[in-house]
């Protein structure tokens, strides 16, 4: 019988200092090699036997992968933990739908090991920093041997568990735009329990021109195959004057652009009755927040 | 009521076993390490019914492993519960089986020098199987040509076969239900049903073995009874009890899941016998929750009633899915018929259930046995009643409570004792007042997105199994008390503490009749061999019947310190009278009003020691002849988002009536703890089954079987809790119980406030927001539905 403690599996675990050396290692060994940093996810899929590799990278001690910088929006190294990144994000409300997703996120243990890498690169569906970052127009670089390429968080996603990244490949940092001071973005999540894989979650970035909503960015999070844009939402919102019914119709839209599945945390038919409903809580709390109003 | 003042009892103070605990340096049967120890790791069936043809282990011996098969353990029946008499004890498990009954049973067994390497062994035992076609569903099971899961059980130690899958039946009738019925103005029948709930206790079940030069064994294992443990494994492996010692061991949490000797114990010495070395064998959380769960409900529930409130008859059926074994099916449903019949009073009463057999992890007690279950049923059932009868509920409850100076058979039909204490008045009138009861409103008037509702719901668990005549079921208790000679005090007892502060409690009961600091009194390790037996701590009988022993031996130590003492300061012992006293930290022996008439407990001892007199020391064991009720009430307030079906607890009130109160901040948060598992029960926990492989549809995996975590509660300033004020005569200082009645009322009062909140009456708990999402769309009328 599987089970979560017993690890049989032998490997070589390896150490680099560098990048450098990492993607090294990556090019020698490819698929042969699964990089760990908090190892949240990582080693309860190896003690399940999901994943057996011959070779375990750990990355926590590359210094240059752990970093949180303002330099022209925001710079985050891939291995930097979510408890500094909540951190950080916990400052003003600037990043508040990411600060929200990160609060949200597992609980203290899991934060104080997990990564911002780790979560993206897991590929989960219901990975809960996923929609945020998207709103936030987040870009992660790949580095490998061969090259280092900038990719959007939007074609990073391929599938349950499946990302762009090549074997040889590791994710070096992650990007988000300058935000804009009349932008304003929220994160909610409605998940069985406190500290649970979410039922469904839902991000939104809105720039608020009085009452006209100049731009809007809509992502959710365990309702498709991957952490998924509703474009059609966005595309009724964006340059017209908000009111309660346009909001509403939005919401109809996120319901029907989503495509959900029964699974152990929910029902199909539960997570797109409820997709209206919290698209809209996550909108208006947004859209205060643009506002500058109080909350 | 005699006017009490108590120095121990009562009092807050560190627990003797705080620092240990939290600093991590408590040793768990998990953290027991021996030298050349063993590692074990069980086999376990990936299918829920099949025939074991061979299992083959040549290779994994190759790897060095030590392995053990059905082929090579002690061909015993038994049942891994030994609380009921002999005659009612159901007997269908072996150590390991020839047949499977449910996925994760286990099948084989290895030892090795690692726990990895051990695993590794495991993989290579081939087994062939002959699957057999399995049944999941309990009605499925007992109908005609359903897959039989036994041909036979025992019974004590006589032949029994199985018929439809029905592992017992048991009927308790009193009175003539019929004429009950036909006397009432209105009848109300429902069904309602509970999940299977997994105990998610900390600690999984684990157990240590080391055998001995002389044959015995010694065993470190998880378990709430040290003494059944050892007189069970001398059953099954014949060997002397003076031979086998098991040791208490601190246990992470249990809920009910280790009253009966785990699974995983005689499996693990049966290692160890082979291989000659300590054995360890510490389950898996994924093998851990195929071990075992809460027994589900599927209850059937009617009530005759008059016009002015009066209960005429009560009617319950049940049909319990107990799973792959038998653990205490009959005993259960004896307590389901008592929980049903000394909640309200009813002239007229008729109770059937039916345990059945299925292909599913075996199901035993936790946490109120039953009684969470079936006050769930009767607890929304009277709410339905009092709106029909245009009554306020909590009227309705005061009018048919079962209370003082009445018969009480709460743990069945065989163990009845009267009512001497009760707080079911002061409870629902106090609670009513703190919670804002008068201002509830009525569901209709409610309306917006965010809708409020508050729930009463009362119950009560029993203080132990005792009774004035021995019944179905064993219970009494063994201590020992002695004077130490610096004036402190031992106790040792093969009761056990499962977090909620069983033993503390024990010590401040020793302090308290010695008359010494609770600082001066020390709880002794305890083992089979060095304590008298104990029956098992369960059944909410820690305090009141374990107490009760420790009470008896403190107070015959206490006779011979003061015989002592009376060769000293020449004072009758019986006019003796013993104070703490905290600075010096001796209990103080004096004659009132007579000054230089005082003497130490550590002078007294000392002398006794020095002079040759003896130590004070005593061994009492001790049945209590009654089982009081411990009364509870729980109000409770939830918020439903009517968009998309979340209730949130907002707030709450837990009373609990458990006579003098010996720890009242360990006694708050089992009230706590017990709306925490109710509110799971109400909302939330169960586990399901894959239809075709029988597999949990969590995969045994704590990521998606939930509890609720601290954020899903109230906040702390919105929990009130509070004791009725009573003194129970039959219990040590005047206490009864409290842990199991905590979260018996819960699941009612939960159900309760969210009709309050929105006007639907949910049966079928967990009560999820997609099953409250559904019906408040087929519901959006508005109109009210019972």
């Amino acid at each position: 019988m599987v089970n979560t403690r017993i690890l049989t599996q032998e490997f070589d675990y390896l150490v680099p200092e560098t990048t450098r050396e990492t993607v090294e290692f990556l090019g020698q060994y490819g698929s042969e090699a699964k990089i760990i940093a908090g190892g949240t996810d990582l080693l309860t899929q190896l003690k399940q036997e999901k994943i057996s590799p011959d070779y375990l990278i750990n990355i926590m001690k590359i210094s240059e992968l752990n970093h949180i910088e303002e330099a022209g929006g925001l710079r985050i190294g891939s291995a930097t933990k979510l408890c500094d990144l909540r951190q950080y994000c916990g400052k003003d409300g600037k990043y508040a739908a990411l600060y929200e997703a990160l609060c949200l996120l597992g609980k203290v243990q899991v934060q104080n090991m997990g990564t911002i890498g780790g979560n993206l690169c897991n590929g989960s569906p219901a990975a809960d920093t996923a929609p945020p970052l998207l709103v936030f127009n987040a870009r992660v670089k790949l580095l490998s041997k061969r090259e280092e390429r900038p990719l959007a968080l939007t074609d990073f996603f391929k599938g349950v568990n499946a990302t762009a990244m090549a074997p040889d490949e590791m994710m070096t940092e992650i990007r988000l735009e300058t935000i804009p001071d009349d932008m304003g973005s929220a994160f909610m999540k409605i998940a069985r329990v406190g500290a649970d894989i979410s039922k469904i979650t839902c991000a939104a970035a809105v720039e608020r021109h009085g009452d006209t909503c100049a731009s809007c960015r809509i992502a959710l999070g365990a309702v498709a195959p991957v952490p998924m844009r509703a474009k059609e939402a966005e595309s009724i919102l964006q340059g017209n004057r908000i009111d309660r019914s346009l909001v509403e119709k939005a919401g109809k839209k996120v319901a029907e652009e989503i495509r959900p599945i029964d699974d152990i945390r929910s029902t199909a038919e539960y997570r797109r009755f409820i997709a209206t409903t919290l698209f809209k809580d996550v909108f208006w709390k947004a859209w205060q927040r643009a506002g500058g109003e109080e909350e | 009521m005699e006017e009490k003042t108590f120095s121990a009892i009562g009092s807050v103070a560190r627990r003797k076993d705080g620092i240990s605990k939290v600093t991590g340096r408590e040793i768990y049967s998990s953290d027991v390490s021996l030298p050349n120890m063993l590692y074990a790791r069980v086999l376990r069936s990936p299918y829920p019914h099949a025939k074991i043809v061979s299992i083959d282990t040549v290779e994994a011996e190759k790897m060095g492993a030590i392995c053990i098969t059905p082929d090579n353990i002690p061909k015993i029946r038994y049942n891994e519960r030994q609380v009921s008499i002999p005659e009612k004890t159901y007997r269908d498990r072996r150590v390991l089986p020839h047949k499977v009954r449910h996925v994760g049973e286990g099948i084989a067994a290895v030892a090795a020098r690692t726990e990895a390497l051990a695993e590794k062994a495991l993989r290579q035992l081939v087994v062939k199987y002959e699957e057999v076609q399995a049944v999941f569903d309990p009605f499925d099971a007992m109908k005609p040509g359903a897959p039989q899961l036994y041909e036979d059980v025992l019974l004590g130690d006589v032949t029994l076969p199985i018929e439809n899958n029905i592992a017992c039946p048991r009927e308790v009738s009193e009175g003539d239900v019929d004429k009950g019925f036909n006397q009432a103005d209105l009848i109300v029948e429902n069904e309602f049903s509970t999940g299977r709930v997994y105990h998610s206790q900390m600690e999984p079940k684990s157990v240590v073995c080391r055998p001995e030069p002389d044959g015995g064994i010694t065993v470190w294992p998880t378990t709430q009874s040290i003494h059944n443990v050892r007189q069970l494994l001398g059953r099954i492996f014949n060997i002397p009890l003076s031979k086998i010692n098991v040791h208490r061991v601190p246990i992470g949490g249990t809920f009910g899941s280790s009253i009966q000797m785990n699974s995983p114990i005689a499996i693990c010495v049966a290692l160890a016998l082979k291989s000659g070395k300590p054995v360890k064998l510490v389950l898996t959380r994924e093998e851990d929750m195929y071990d075992h769960c809460k027994y589900p409900s599927l209850i059937r529930l009617k009530y005759g009633v008059k016009r002015d409130g009066t209960l005429t008859a009560g009617e319950l059926t049940t049909v319990v899915d107990v799973g792959a074994h038998n653990i205490q099916a009959y005993p259960l449903l004896g307590c389901m018929s008592g929980w049903f019949v000394s909640l309200y009073r009813i002239p007229h009463m008729k109770f059937e259930g039916k345990t059945v057999y299925t292909n599913k992890v075996p199901a035993c007690a936790m946490q109120g046995y039953g009684n969470p279950q079936v006050s769930f049923a009767v607890e929304s059932t009277m709410d339905i009643i009092a709106e029909k009868l245009g009554v306020d509920p909590i009227e309705l409850r005061l009018k048919n409570y079962v209370g003082l100076g009445e018969t009480f058979w709460g743990q069945g039909p065989t163990v009845r004792s009267i009512i001497r204490s009760c707080g079911v008045e002061e409870m629902l009138i106090k609670g009513k007042e703190m919670i804002g009861w008068d201002k509830r409103g009525r569901p209709e008037e409610k309306t917006g997105r965010f809708r409020r509702g508050i729930g009463v719901g009362r119950s009560f668990h029993t203080s132990g199994t005792g009774a004035p005549m021995p019944g179905e079921v064993m219970d009494y208790s063994t201590a020992m008390v002695k004077v130490n000679e610096d004036g402190s005090v031992d106790f040792s007892t093969a009761l056990m503490c499962h977090g909620g502060g069983t033993l503390e409690a024990g010590a401040k009961i020793v302090a308290e009749e010695m008359g010494v600091p609770l600082s001066m009194v020390g709880i002794s390790p305890a083992d089979t061999r060095s304590t008298g037996y104990d029956v098992c701590t369960h059944a909410t009988r820690g305090v009141y019947c374990g107490g009760a022993s420790l009470l008896k031996a403190a107070k015959s130590a206490k006779k011979i310190l003061l015989e002592f003492a009376f060769r000293l300061i020449d004072v009758n012992p019986d006019a003796l009278k013993i104070r703490a006293d905290e600075e010096s930290g001796q209990g103080i022996i004096y004659l009132e009003g007579a000054k230089g008439k005082s003497i130490t407990i550590g002078e007294v001892a000392k002398t006794a020691q020095i002079k040759g007199w003896g130590t004070a020391i005593a061994v009492e064991s001790h049945r209590q002849v009654n089982c009081p009720p411990c009364f509870v009430t729980n109000f409770i307030e939830v918020e439903v988002d009517t968009e998309t079906g979340r209730i949130r607890p907002v707030r709450a009130v837990a009373a609990v009536d458990a006579g003098t109160v010996i720890s009242p901040d360990l006694a708050s948060g089992q009230l706590e703890g017990g709306l925490y598992r109710g509110i799971g029960l109400a909302l939330l926990e169960d586990t399901d089954y894959d239809q075709e492989t029988g597999e949990l549809t969590c995969g045994g995996y704590l990521v998606d079987n939930k509890s609720f975590t601290v954020v899903d509660m109230p906040l702390v300033d919105d929990i009130s809790t509070f004791f009725a004020e009573t003194y129970e005569p039959s219990g040590p200082f005047g206490a009864k119980g409290v842990g199991e009645a905590a979260n018996n009322c819960t699941a009612g009062a939960v159900a309760n406030a969210i009709y309050n909140a929105i006007g639907i009456r949910f049966k079928d708990a967990p009560i999820t927001p997609e099953k409250v999402l559904n019906a408040l769309r087929e519901n959006n009328q508005g109109e009210r539905r019972q």
